[in-house]
């Protein structure tokens, strides 16, 4: 009688890379039913239109390297990066959009680079980044709060806006005709607010009917929750998370105590833009992100830090994406120096020098 | 001074660069007089990556002549029982570009122990006399034996045996030296990552 | 009491009902017991026994073979059927050395020796008796505890912890064991304090197990032991982990609890230290868990060491259709037997048949995604993933900057790992091969220093070679010139000798260097070599008395006989090529090409001197005058090359005195003793011939004048022989000097080399003697066809002397030869 031999340990918890992905998509779920409310169906369409294209790639890229593709469609990481990115994308985006971000996203940052858990780089940051570079103007136009319009666009306007870029009653959703759909986002807003001090930019904005803050306030908070779910389910640790959003709220109390008048308050850094999203979702992505407790804490910082200079000094009205690709370049060299204290040695090691 | 810099903003820049050159070569120079490594000398580094079998395939009389060889000049590709990993440590250590290993593929990287079938032996000594590092015993007209333990497996033995009683046999897999081998890794196919058989297994754990 | 936690953990399913449902029984008695020599950590077991031999249960059967090693008891009577090597639990499921027994059926045991009063015997005697009943961790690791209880020795030891945490899923070995034998346990924790006498003393249990803790409860009212209840969490049932939830205390990377004052010990190896002691009970059976679904009557039974797994299986009610895999040890450290033809061993605490319900089969591996899981995990605060792709990568060295070393190889990081990484089998991978590669290291650098050695000796030799080659050729050049003038005669022979000197030359071609060294020396030598010395193949330069005096009577006596000898002066020098390289190579010595070129060398002198004795007899008696001259000048070259010679020798030997001072200086001795009991007995017999030649001819004042030197020489051939029995009652006892690698020889090549050189003298002895007869023979021939009724008879005593000599000689040789091959 023969047995087969395998390597301990027999026993394996039963929670596998696709259930783990699978969990974060879950987690998504919030923050995408907001943004579709608010916002009309556009981050919708995103997200449809990303993964399908993304799981072709995804599978004709692995075809192409010989490798079986099914595992790999399986395990959910593919289809992660591509509700991800479609998130990240202004809604009502030209569906070229989406097409041109998930062939970055899969094939060049992910597949290029090896694979899943081989890549440097947050794929869908990457895509994102590229997009915004190659494409600003149709990267910048976010879809004003349904709830600004007088008349929010069908699913089927939404489409046609997507795939033919015209409305149905014939105008263009972009161009020069369209502002009635599009407004700065209010991080966008603020700014180019030009010469206004800032509690004038408020007046200004606060005298809408409803309150474009509060949209993006709930927006971000389904995305808190989302967050605090894969907190609750251990699907990552507490630290990049917190260092992030600490460091940034740091800084913006920061510069707002110092400045009220000419720099945001804490409060819209935290709920305006890709903060919460980007805390929870893409700043954790635990391929492109430092490794021990320790390291997660300088990294989190470090896009927080990031973040606010970005936002406050650069060109760009967001930043979590650029901030997210400079700190999972210095992932590999943060790991090095935060090697934790193994049992029984007195002191951690640091960098990969032997020690003397 | 200034004023005639600001004059010449062309020359200003290129003063620039000079004094900042002449900064870093002194930074540099300095440096390298302050953190500098009291290396072995080359030859000895190279000589501490041969295998130290002492078989002669390299066409040098031993591991320390071909070091000597490699630190004149020689290729480094000419060690069959280093195998690849010592060309690339080679190819590291030398700054040059790997090159393919210039040997017979099958021969490379299988560890043998020279065995004499003791009782086919003429005790004629000729393999003692041939062995690089002393790893035979025996007298005149006696049977010879090996010292498993200080063999190099370097085959030099054998061919001056003039009744051709050594063999050479792959080092043997024993309790002692059994180890697990290398997972197959993600990308393997599925028969070769389970190995659920009632089969029987060789000793690297896959089912014959 | 404070508890500490460790760093990560997981809490896997317990299982551990199912085994503990049914009271601990006595497994059936098996017909036969495969023991493994090594079922521990160390050296194995040395045999006691052999096939045949009766045996009773807890007899000795093999013995603890070095330090780090432990004693194999008989776990039945009967009959040792065989020791070979057998499958053995292994994860290698490969075989090793086992005895075997077939049981008679009786369990008849040996008289066991308790110690009565134990409470107050020394440690000595407490330890002994652990490491007579070959007593091993029973945890799993099998490390011999008296080794181990030892350690009070150099460390000073507060704390004893006895392991009862037993945190794997489904091994309930030990619960059972403390609900069953809780006195047991508390005597031989007592028993263990007694031994290291630390200041305190605790029990370290899981929190799952409450009947266990209640019992040892009760069982430690009236002690100052100590059971400390800690939280359920894989794996605090790990020596460094329990010590430090005990403690606080953390077993430093490398090191042994002992160098943090902790010695740990685990609940069934203090049950068998308290059963050694208390009973005399060796260790020959143990408590294991037989548990899994694809069992029926999942239990614990106490089993003898050396029962096949198959036979208990069938005891539990074992369906191998149902069978995933056979585990044994827990799911979490255990390895998987492929057959159940395997024996039962002292770390068998489980056997554990999981259905594929249960441990479904592995699923593949996906890539790592960095998840960081297996870190939050790991109890050695390691970082696995970064391990596992050093390993994967084969980056051994960076995976030992991130301590991979200090994986205690739990399986938490497995455990937990989204992607079903067999993280483990990376390790032990990455483990296997850096100890490899450390041992190739190792050897590399053996066989360097050797080859170098080699490489030394061989220029050493060349070198000396040259050195002696040189000042033999001065000499020869000043020699010639002399010769030339002096004897016309002896020039005919140096192409004679040059051309056999290219002879050997082409035949050394092939071996080193040194050896055509010593060739060419050697005829070189054989040039002006003594003319007298043709029938003495042992002839000595290191004793220029006898020599000398052998060539002065000589000279006197062909003086004295005829003129003829003038081609036979030419004969007798060639024949003189022989004694020379005799002489030459014997104080270098051992080496063995030097002794086959010997061999022809003393061939080509047998000839060269029946060339010799033949001229001698066609020789008429003319030129007397012309003779002599012939001698004097072959004197002059004698004392020449032994002066050249007297170098020679005594480069090698201050040569071998380098390598090993003392025995080679003895050496050296005996060699000089043996080759002057040679030159003497030559002598001796040289003398002998010149008599029968003297008598031949007829010349009463010559008979004389030989009878005169046979005494002498026979005077000096007795004192030689004297010294020589003298010397070589010493010598035994000196080690050998001069082996292949003398350098660095083992026990081994030592005695090799000396059996080598006795073997080689035995031979030469044989040979000389055996020439001695023949020329003895030859004499008395010579001397019944001179029909001297005196001479006849000296002949014959010579010719009697011989034979013995020659029977001796070939004895012991025989003796040698057949010693050498037992
Ligand atoms: S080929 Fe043989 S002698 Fe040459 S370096 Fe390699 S091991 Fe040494
Ligand atoms: S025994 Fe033979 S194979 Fe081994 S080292 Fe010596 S010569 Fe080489
Ligand atoms: S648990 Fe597995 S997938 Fe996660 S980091 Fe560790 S090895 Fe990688
Ligand atoms: S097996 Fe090694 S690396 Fe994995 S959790 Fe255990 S100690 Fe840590």
């Amino acid at each position: 009688m023969a047995f087969i031999r395998v390597s301990s340990p027999h026993l394996h918890r039963p929670l596998s890379t696709n259930k783990v992905m699978q969990t974060v998509i879950l987690a998504t779920l919030p923050g995408l039913a907001a943004l579709t409310l608010l916002f009309g169906w556009g981050s919708l369409i995103n997200v449809i239109i990303a993964s399908v294209v993304g799981l072709t790639f995804e599978a004709l890229i692995l075809k192409i390297r010989q490798r079986n593709p099914l595992p790999a469609i399986k395990d959910n990481s593919a289809l992660l990066t591509c509700v991800l990115l479609g998130i990240a994308l202004p809604p009502l985006a030209p569906w070229w959009l989406p097409v041109t971000g998930t062939f970055v996203a899969i094939v060049i940052a992910k597949q290029l680079y090896g694979g899943l858990g081989n890549n440097p780089f947050n794929p869908a940051m990457v895509a994102y980044a590229l997009l915004l570079i190659s494409f600003p103007v149709e990267m910048t136009q976010w879809v004003a709060p349904a709830a600004l319009l007088d008349h929010g666009l069908s699913l089927g306007q939404s489409f046609s806006a997507v795939f033919n870029g015209t409305l149905l009653n014939g105008g263009t959703l972009f161009g020069s005709g369209t502002d009635a759909f599009t407004m700065a986002t209010p991080l966008d807003g603020f700014k180019h607010k030009g010469a206004l001090m800032a509690d004038e930019y408020w007046q200004q904005n606060s005298a809408q009917p409803e309150n474009i803050w509060q949209t993006w306030a709930i927006a971000s908070t389904a995305f808190l929750l989302g967050g605090l779910y894969l907190l609750w389910k251990r699907i990552f640790t507490w630290h990049i998370p917190v260092a992030m959003l600490g460091s940034l709220l740091v800084m913006s109390l920061l510069f707002y105590g110092a400045d009220a008048s000419n720099y945001a308050s804490p409060m819209v850094h935290l709920f305006s833009g890709a903060t919460l999203f980007g805390a929870f979702f893409i700043a954790t992505d635990p391929v492109t992100a430092a490794t021990s407790n320790k390291g997660k804490l300088w990294f989190g910082a470090g896009i927080g830090v990031l973040v606010y200079v970005i936002r406050t000094w650069g060109n760009y009205p967001d930043a979590i994406a650029f901030s997210v690709l400079l700190m999972n370049f210095a992932a590999p060299f943060i790991d090095y120096y935060t090697q934790p204290r193994s049992f029984g040695h007195s002191k951690a090691r640091k960098g990969i020098k032997n020690e003397p | 001074m200034i004023e005639f810099l600001a004059q010449h903003p062309v020359l200003a820049a290129v003063t620039g660069l000079l004094t900042l050159a002449a900064l870093f070569g002194a930074l540099l120079g300095y440096a390298s007089i302050r953190f500098k490594v009291e290396g072995n000398p080359i030859v000895d580094q190279i000589d501490s990556l041969l295998p130290q079998t002492q078989c002669g395939q390299c066409g040098h009389p031993g591991c320390h002549p071909y070091a000597e060889a490699i630190a004149n000049g020689d290729d480094i590709n000419k060690c069959p029982p280093g195998g690849e990993s010592t060309m690339e440590a080679l190819a590291e250590l030398m700054g040059r570009d790997p090159m393919p290993l210039d040997a017979d593929p099958d021969t490379i990287g299988v560890k043998k122990v020279a065995y004499i079938r003791e009782d086919e032996c003429i005790g004629c000594t000729k393999c003692i006399i041939a062995c690089p590092v002393d790893a035979i015993v025996g007298a005149t007209k006696l049977m010879h034996t090996v010292i498993e333990s200080d063999c190099t497996g370097c085959d030099l033995c054998v061919e001056p045996c003039p009744v051709d009683c050594i063999d050479m046999l792959p080092v043997e897999t024993t309790v002692k030296n059994w180890g697990w081998n290398r997972p197959q890794g993600p990308n393997a196919r599925f028969e070769h990552q389970v190995f659920a058989s009632d089969r029987p297994f060789t000793t690297d754990g896959r089912a014959v | 009491m404070r508890l500490w936690d460790f760093h990560g953990g997981i809490h896997p399913e317990e299982n551990k009902q199912q085994s503990v449902q049914q009271a601990l029984v006595k497994a059936p008695l098996p017909k036969q017991v495969v023991l493994p020599l090594q079922q521990h950590i160390g050296a194995p077991a040395e045999p006691l026994v052999s096939v045949g031999d009766t045996v009773k249960t807890g007899q000795l059967i093999a013995q603890a073979d070095d330090f780090i090693s432990a004693n194999i008891h008989a776990s039945i009577s009967g009959t040792v059927t065989a020791i070979d090597e057998r499958p053995i639990p292994h994860a290698s499921g490969m075989s090793d050395l086992c005895i075997v027994i077939e049981s008679d059926g009786q369990d008849d045991w040996v008289k066991l020796e308790p110690i009565a009063d134990w409470q107050n015997a020394d440690s000595e005697t407490l330890l002994n008796a652990i490491a007579r009943a070959g007593i091993v961790g029973m945890g799993g690791a099998g490390f011999p505890t008296a080794v181990k209880a030892r350690i009070r020795e150099q460390h000073t030891i507060d704390t004893l912890v006895i392991n009862a945490a037993e945190c794997e899923p489904y091994i309930t070995a030990d619960d059972m064991a403390m609900r069953t034998y809780p006195e047991r346990l508390i005597q031989g924790v007592q028993i263990l304090s007694q031994l290291v006498k630390p200041s305190r003393c605790l029990i370290g249990i899981e929190d799952n197990k409450p009947e266990a803790i209640k019992a040892l409860h009760s069982a430690t009212k009236d002690t100052d032991i100590d059971v400390v209840v800690v939280p359920t969490k894989y794996p605090s049932g790990g020596e460094k982990q329990l010590i430090q939830i005990l403690t606080g205390r953390e077993v430093p990377s490398g090191g042994l609890p002992a160098d943090i004052g902790v010695i740990c010990q685990n609940v069934g190896t203090a049950i068998a230290i308290a059963k050694a002691v208390i009973l005399g009970e060796p260790l020959i059976s143990r408590i294991t868990t037989l548990t899994g679904n694809a069992m029926t009557r999942r239990q614990n039974v106490d089993v003898r060491l050396g029962t096949p797994i198959n036979e208990l299986l069938d005891f539990a009610g074992f369906n191998a259709a149902l069978a995933s895999r056979l585990i044994m040890g827990g799911p979490m450290m255990g390895f998987t037997l492929t057959s159940d033809r395997l024996p039962v061993v002292k770390t068998t605490n489980c056997l554990l048949a999981p259905t594929s319900q249960e441990f479904p089969d592995p699923e593949p591996e996906s890539p790592c995604i960095r998840c960081g899981m297996c870190e939050q995990a790991c109890p050695a605060e390691l970082l696995p993933q970064q391990l596992h792709w050093f390993a994967k990568a084969e980056e051994f060295e960076k995976a030992q900057l991130f301590n991979l070393f200090d994986c205690i190889e739990c399986g938490a990081c497995s455990y937990v790992c989204p992607s079903s990484i067999p993280l483990v089998q990376y390790y032990r991978f990455a483990k296997t091969e850096i100890h490899k590669e450390q041992e190739e290291a190792k050897k590399a650098e053996r066989a360097k220093i050797r080859f170098e050695q080699r490489q030394a000796r061989l220029e050493r030799e060349e070198a000396e070679k040259i050195a002696a080659r040189n000042a033999r050729m001065a000499a020869a050049a000043a020699k010639s010139a002399a010769a030339k003038a002096a004897a016309p005669a002896t020039s005919g022979a140096s192409p004679v000798t040059q051309g056999l000197a290219q002879g050997l030359d082409e035949a050394a071609a092939k071996k080193l260097k040194i050896q055509r060294a010593a060739a060419t020396v050697a005829l070189k030598k054989a040039e002006k070599a003594l003319t007298e010395a043709a029938l003495d193949s042992n002839a000595s330069p290191d004793n220029k008395a006898i020599l000398e005096a052998n060539h002065k009577a000589a000279q006197e006596k062909l003086a004295a006989i005829d003129q003829q000898l003038n081609g036979g002066a030419q004969a007798k020098t060639q024949a003189g090529a022989n004694p020379q390289p005799a002489v030459a190579t014997n104080p270098n010595g051992l080496d063995d090409a030097a002794l086959k070129k010997l061999k022809i060398q003393r061939a080509a002198a047998s000839v060269a001197l029946k060339k010799t004795e033949k001229a001698l007899a066609e020789a008429t008696d003319e030129n007397r005058v012309q003779l002599e001259a012939t001698f004097k000048a072959a004197q002059d070259k004698v004392s020449d090359i032994e002066q050249q010679l007297g170098i020679a020798s005594a480069q090698p030997a201050s040569n071998e005195q380098s390598v090993a001072a003392p025995s080679a200086d003895q050496e050296k001795i005996l060699k000089q003793a043996k080759i002057a009991a040679a030159a003497s007995k030559a002598a001796m017999k040289k003398a002998e011939k010149a008599l029968v030649h003297a008598q031949s001819i007829g010349d009463t004042d010559e008979i004389a004048a030989k009878e005169a030197a046979i005494v002498t020489a026979k005077a000096n051939a007795e004192k030689a022989a004297d010294k020589l029995a003298a010397l070589q009652g010493v010598t035994p006892k000196a080690p050998a000097a001069a082996s292949h690698s003398a350098s660095d020889a083992t026990p081994e090549t030592d005695l090799a080399a000396k059996q080598e050189k006795a073997l080689k003298q035995a031979k030469i002895i044989v040979a000389a003697t055996r020439t001695a007869l023949k020329k003895a023979k030859k004499a008395l021939a010579e001397a019944q066809d001179s029909k001297d009724p005196e001479a006849i008879k000296a002949q014959q005593a010579v010719v009697e002397r011989c034979k013995t000599k020659f029977t001796g000689a070939e004895q012991t040789l025989a003796q040698l030869t057949s010693s050498d091959v037992c």
